[in-house]
């Protein structure tokens, strides 16, 4: 008792004392008195508000698409550096301002926080961008809605992403906040005075709304929440709309004859489907499915050397289970002739879980997919790592999203999640929205620190399997004693991330260092898992679109183009030719901006600083034409189902000619800084090596597969949307080294704009969407003109459309290979899953390959040259 | 007792001038420096502060002064706190051997306009020089941080190599001058620079200044996109800034020393002595700069290739040279 009241009394005291520093209520009763703060004080607060004002440096720091849009804002056309901030600090220590470009991931908060709270005071913070204001388009399980319930705001800088100038518009705000603070009294210790941000972190719930759509909309539920349940109940609406069934192709004779060699083989045990959307597809039990694989890979008269993705489907949602299961009475009472689903089974052979297994073969340009079926709440499967090495972290993934194990598997842990996650995200009974879990706090961020680097460092996980075995009957959840206490070996660990400035993004390397030399590297993904899959199962078919460009913020449209080119294949939707020209002319803009970034950043990865600003002035132009047809910057939003939003606008062709004209003179100019320097050749030449054979095994694609020497390209070898009809080369180098991917993607800027220039050149007349308004979004126009399209429209754009039930893949080559997407319909206005396989994932695999053996500044040219985005790594 | 006094007082004078102007010359070589930078980056720069952001250095100043100044948990306080006074002041204070004009007369008696004018002037950089790399080396070493650590090595390393090409670069200077002192060293020079008889000298010289100096291509110890921000990472407010002070006294002490030994001091027709000083400073300046703007950064083992490899066996050969040619032709006895 008498110690409580002298701690009471020394806080009395200690307020007396002028070392009170940051209680609020300290500064309400100090600005009671005006005249407290003398001239002196004034005059110094009005020198230090300018001085800060005028030297707010940032950090370099970003998490997403909005950095990209922070990046240009420092580039020529913007030039942030006339307000004095353009002095990027790497170091947080050195920063007076941190801009929360990006979405803001649960697994990235803690080290979002920790970087906070290093910068010394004062410091300020600017939200930019709807994911950090509010999780904007990600009210989804793995992002925190809104950096504001972890760290206090300044200002927030709306859009998605803001354009650059609304940033700049933004750090002006920034400098009139500050004009406003009384610093001199902090300064010179005295008591009261305000500096730096004084505003509260907020909590979800609390005092700030969790309603994703804002204040106003309380007791009415958000689609995608348990009381509206997904899937809906049997009377889908959709159901009573005819389609025509999936697209049917016939199988190539190469096709046939493995399978009939499949079947002399295996006998009865596997099974092919009589029909599919896009290739042959066989089922095995889990039995034979290794053997299976095995003889594809190994044997096979045409041989499958590239497993192209490896993913699973929760099978427990599908409607034809619930329709048996609960709903049989109420099938016949509506007359179940019309609504009963083809291909029903019965529901004891279903299986829970389904592995989807697709290869592809370089010799005959063909795919499979191999699918098993598996029973079980938690089932096991066996591990395929020893046939592909590249399935290690597909199969993770699968464990991660889905519970499934695999036996035989060297490391069987969490890769996208957070190692403290409870539960498996895609599990059709997992809760899709931030929303509906417990707000993200501020404690939380202090407590879920990320593993430390010991734990996953060669020595700390990789565990036998009898340890597996051990610890496999509560498989449910994963816990940190999984993980295995750190060995007190004598190495230098080194956290390269997962906030660093030249990982590209979030991503974690441990590199485990004897001097400066890699001896080996660990790789940990997943801050920036956007679970675009899991957003697949709630959005509509065309609300989807803008999540792919999301899935990869250099490449815009180049994704929708995947993501609408396995629709179109789904449903069978003709695409009228200039659609299609159209859609080529944006993929290749998009190519030419993405290896633009690249190329600046590849350069400032090497130290180079220069290049960024030549070519983020190119970029800007082409951004500029990309925005006249499009209306967006980096996310697009431009293509649909069945074609493109809107016809091409006037004056596009005189900006697409005035492209074609300057830019091989201009790219001649900017590779002159490059190509032929002494210390960049020092740099890259024989840097980072990969074999083709490795390269084909790990799944490797786009430029850095042709680096080592496969003239292998989706638009050749798969053409896709008339690309047989442009006349371009593929670019190939042969030494798999840095410095022969740097010279696939330059030649790669010259073949794009030859392809630019003929699809302007030739650019056909006509529709620029399909006439089918059965899948498309109709024209305004012809919307008005007659109710059978009126109709269209409306249901298109409310409950969406129908996509008839089956399975497609569709994927195209985007900037940084082979980016597909896999969309399984169960006959309703949304997906039943989109499994989306991003070029990035199976690419960055091969890091410590590349890395082993080389050096601190090797790994960062070889991230570099290998131009990884994050979002389509962790997706 | 008064001629005492005065040439006390006089030392002050040239003291404090020479410090305010090396002070102030630093801040606004930052200016420079990102003003030359954003034109070559087709953007325009700083103009906010000020005209033309003529304010920007005293905004940056005020703020680095303002803001918290931290020490990381763990970090070993002392060598803390004194390592970027260290790289500071051993920067600051070679530039008292630099002479900046012609001695004066003044009543009567000569004032040489140099802070001292040290028989060993140019032993004396060196010395300095080397106590630099401690500034860096305990810096990355106290901070307690990977980063700063791996910086600090790369930095002691890469400076001691560097130090030694510096070294015997200047050997055949030092042979044609036939003295130390750079007061000497320019006076030799009054026909013509050095730079005419050693250019082999003045590129070794110009490429080591720039790996002592930390700049691009030899930003290593910093190298932002390996190691954050090298040896200085945990630094913050105006003890980072003492570092970035440092580093860009060290750009003016190299201009200078460049300038007196190979371009001929203060030499040049109609201006005043100084004045051409600081345009040589200037000027080579300004190039550091423009190689900043041109060239990717190096890898730590080709620089040091480069430097025991390439850099230190031409400047023997260069001495052999010089020593031989000085033989023959007789200019040494």
């Amino acid at each position: 008792m008498e110690r409580a009241q002298d701690v009471a009394g020394d806080r009395e005291r200690g307020a007396g004392s002028g070392y009170r520093v940051s209680d609020p209520r300290d500064q309400t009763s100090e600005s009671r008195d005006p005249t407290a703060d003398s001239r002196f004080l004034s005059l110094t607060d009005r020198v230090v508000n300018w001085a800060r004002k005028f030297s707010l440096w940032p950090m370099f720091f970003g998490l997403s698409c909005c950095f990209v849009e922070e990046a240009a804002s420092f580039t020529s056309r913007y030039d942030l550096a006339r307000f004095g901030a353009e002095v990027l600090r790497p170091s947080p220590r050195q920063a007076d301002l941190l801009i929360v470009s990006g979405t803001v991931f649960k697994k990235i908060a803690p080290i979002v926080l920790r970087l906070y709270e290093q910068m010394p005071e004062p410091k300020w913070v600017i939200s930019m961008g709807s994911c950090s204001n509010s999780g904007g388009m990600y009210d989804v399980y793995s992002v925190v809605q809104g950096v504001d319930q972890i760290i206090p705001v300044d200002v927030y800088v709306p859009g998605c992403p803001p354009r650059p100038e609304a940033l700049l518009q933004g750090l002006v705000i920034l400098q009139e906040k500050i004009s406003t603070e009384k610093p001199s009294r902090r300064i010179f210790h005295m008591a009261g005075g305000t500096q730096g941000t004084d505003r509260p972190v907020l909590v979800g719930g609390a005092t700030k709304s969790r309603d994703p759509r804002g204040p106003g909309y309380e007791g009415v539920s958000i689609r995608g929440v348990s009381e509206l349940p997904n899937p809906p109940q049997w009377g889908s609406r959709s159901d009573v709309m005819w389609t025509p069934p999936a697209r049917r192709i016939e199988f190539s004779s190469g096709d046939l004859s493995l399978a009939a060699e499949l079947r002399e083989r295996f006998g009865q045990s596997f099974s092919a489907a009589p029909h599919t959307s896009d290739m042959l597809t066989i089922e095995a039990g889990p039995e034979i499915v290794k053997e299976v694989l095995r003889y594809l890979k190994f044997e096979a008269k045409a041989k499958y050397r590239r497993l192209d993705d490896l993913t699973a489907i929760d099978e427990s949602a599908r409607r034809e289970r619930i329709w048996n299961k609960d709903f049989a009475g109420a099938l016949t009472d509506l007359g179940g002739g019309l609504l009963r689903l083809p291909g029903s089974r019965p529901v004891v052979s279903a299986p829970d879980f389904t592995l989807v297994y697709q290869l592809l073969s370089f010799d005959s340009a063909s795919r499979i997919r191999v699918k098993c079926g598996l029973h079980g709440a938690y089932p096991t499967a066996g591990s395929v790592t020893d046939i592909w090495p590249s399935a290690n972290w597909y199969e993770r993934e699968v464990f991660d999203m889905f519970g499934i194990r695999f036996e035989g598997h060297p490391n069987l842990s969490r890769i996208l999640m957070p190692h403290w996650w409870e539960g498996h995200p895609l599990r059709k009974d997992y809760p899709g929205r931030a929303t509906e879990m417990a707000p993200y706090t501020a404690a939380d961020a202090r407590m879920r620190q990320p593993l430390d680097a010991q734990q996953l460092s060669d020595t700390g996980y990789r565990r036998s399997e009898k340890e597996l075995d051990a610890q496999g009957s509560q498989l449910g959840s994963i816990s940190d004693t999984r993980y295995r206490t750190p060995d007190l070996r004598n190495e230098f660990l080194l956290n390269i991330g997962p906030h660093h400035v030249s990982t590209h993004g979030l991503l974690r390397c441990i590199a485990e260092l004897e001097g400066e030399q890699i001896r080996d590297l660990e790789l940990e993904i997943g801050y920036h898992h956007r679970a675009s899959e899991k957003l697949g199962e709630r959005q509509t078919w065309h609300q989807y679109i803008p999540y792919t460009d999301r899935n990869d913020y250099l490449a815009g449209s180049s994704l929708e183009f995947s993501y609408v080119t396995a629709v179109e294949t789904l449903a069978d939707i003709r695409v009228p030719e200039r659609a299609q020209a159209i859609r080529v002319l944006l993929a290749e803009l998009y190519r030419l901006s993405n290896h633009l970034v690249w190329f600046a950043t590849f350069a400032h990865d090497l130290g180079a600083m220069t290049p960024n600003f030549y070519t983020f002035a190119e970029r800007e132009m082409i951004l500029d034409i990309i925005e006249l047809i499009t209306g967006g910057r980096l996310h697009a939003e431009y293509l649909r189902i069945g074609g493109v939003a809107a016809d091409l606008p006037e004056g596009w062709k005189e900006a697409v000619d005035h492209l074609v004209k300057i830019f091989p003179r201009r790219l001649h100019e900017y590779e002159k800084l490059l190509r032929k320097n002494p210390i960049f050749l020092a740099r890259t030449k024989g840097v980072g090596r990969i074999s083709l054979e490795e390269a084909m095994d790990w799944g490797v694609t786009g430029p850095n597969l042709r680096a080592c020497g496969l003239e292998w390209d989706l638009r050749r070898k798969f053409p896709y949307s008339g690309y047989e009809n442009y006349e371009f080369e593929v670019p190939t180098a042969t030494e798999g080294d840095c410095y022969a991917r740097y010279l696939v993607r330059v030649e790669e800027l010259r073949q794009s704009i030859r392809i630019i220039e003929q699809a302007a050149d030739q650019m056909p007349s006509g529709r620029c969407v399909t006439e089918d308004y059965r899948y498309a979004i109709p024209k305004r126009n012809e919307m008005l003109r007659d109710i059978e399209t009126l109709i269209h429209h409306f249901i298109n754009v409310t409950r969406g459309m129908k996509i008839p039930r089956g399975e497609a893949y569709g994927a195209t080559e985007v900037p940084r290979g082979e980016h597909g997407y896999y969309v399984i319909s169960d006959g309703l206005g949304y997906a039943y899953r989109i499994r989306v396989r991003g070029p990035g994932f199976a690419n960055i695999q091969t890091l410590p390959i590349l890395a082993a053996g080389e050096s601190i500044a090797d790994l960062i040219s070889i991230i570099g040259s290998i131009d990884i985005i994050l979002p389509d790594i962790d997706r | 007792m008064l001629i005492w006094l005065a040439g006390f007082f006089i030392l002050i004078v040239k003291l404090t001038v020479v410090l305010l102007v090396v002070l102030f010359i630093a801040a606004y070589l930052v200016w420079v420096e990102r003003k030359f930078l954003a034109r070559l980056q087709i953007r325009y720069g700083p103009n906010r502060a000020g005209t033309f952001g003529l304010l920007q250095p005293v905004a940056d100043i005020v703020k680095m002064i303002t803001k918290e100044d931290t020490v990381p948990e763990g970090a070993d306080r002392t060598f803390f706190l004194i390592a970027p006074a260290v790289v500071a002041g051993t920067a600051l204070l070679m530039f008292s051997v630099v002479p900046f004009g012609e001695p004066l007369s003044l009543l009567g008696h000569r004032v040489p306009l140099v802070v001292t004018d040290l028989n060993i002037g140019l032993l004396f950089v060196f010395a300095l020089s080397s106590l630099g790399v401690y500034g860096v080396a305990l810096g990355g070493w106290a901070s307690n941080s990977k980063y700063g650590l791996l910086g600090g090595i790369r930095g002691a390393a890469q400076m001691i190599s560097y130090e030694l090409s510096l070294g015997l670069s200047l050997v055949p200077i030092v042979m044609m001058a036939r003295s130390f002192s750079i007061v000497s060293i320019v006076e030799a020079q009054q026909r013509y620079p050095f730079i005419l008889f050693q250019p082999l000298a003045f590129l070794i010289f110009v490429v080591s200044a720039m790996a002592e100096s930390k700049r691009i291509p030899f930003d290593l110890p910093e190298a932002e996109n390996e190691l954050v921000a090298g040896y200085h990472t945990e630094y913050s407010g105006m003890r980072f800034g003492l570092f970035f002070l440092g580093e860009y006294v060290h750009m003016m002490v190299f201009g200078g020393i460049l300038a007196v030994l190979f371009l001929g001091g203060w030499r040049g027709p109609f201006l005043p002595p100084v004045f051409w000083l600081l345009a040589k400073i200037f000027l080579v300046a300004l190039f550091m700069i423009w190689v900043r703007g041109t060239l990717p950064r190096l890898r730590y083992d080709q620089l040091m290739t480069l430097g025991w490899k390439v850099l230190i066996p031409l400047s023997l050969i260069n001495i052999l040279v010089t020593g031989l040619v000085g033989l023959v032709s007789g200019f040494i006895h």
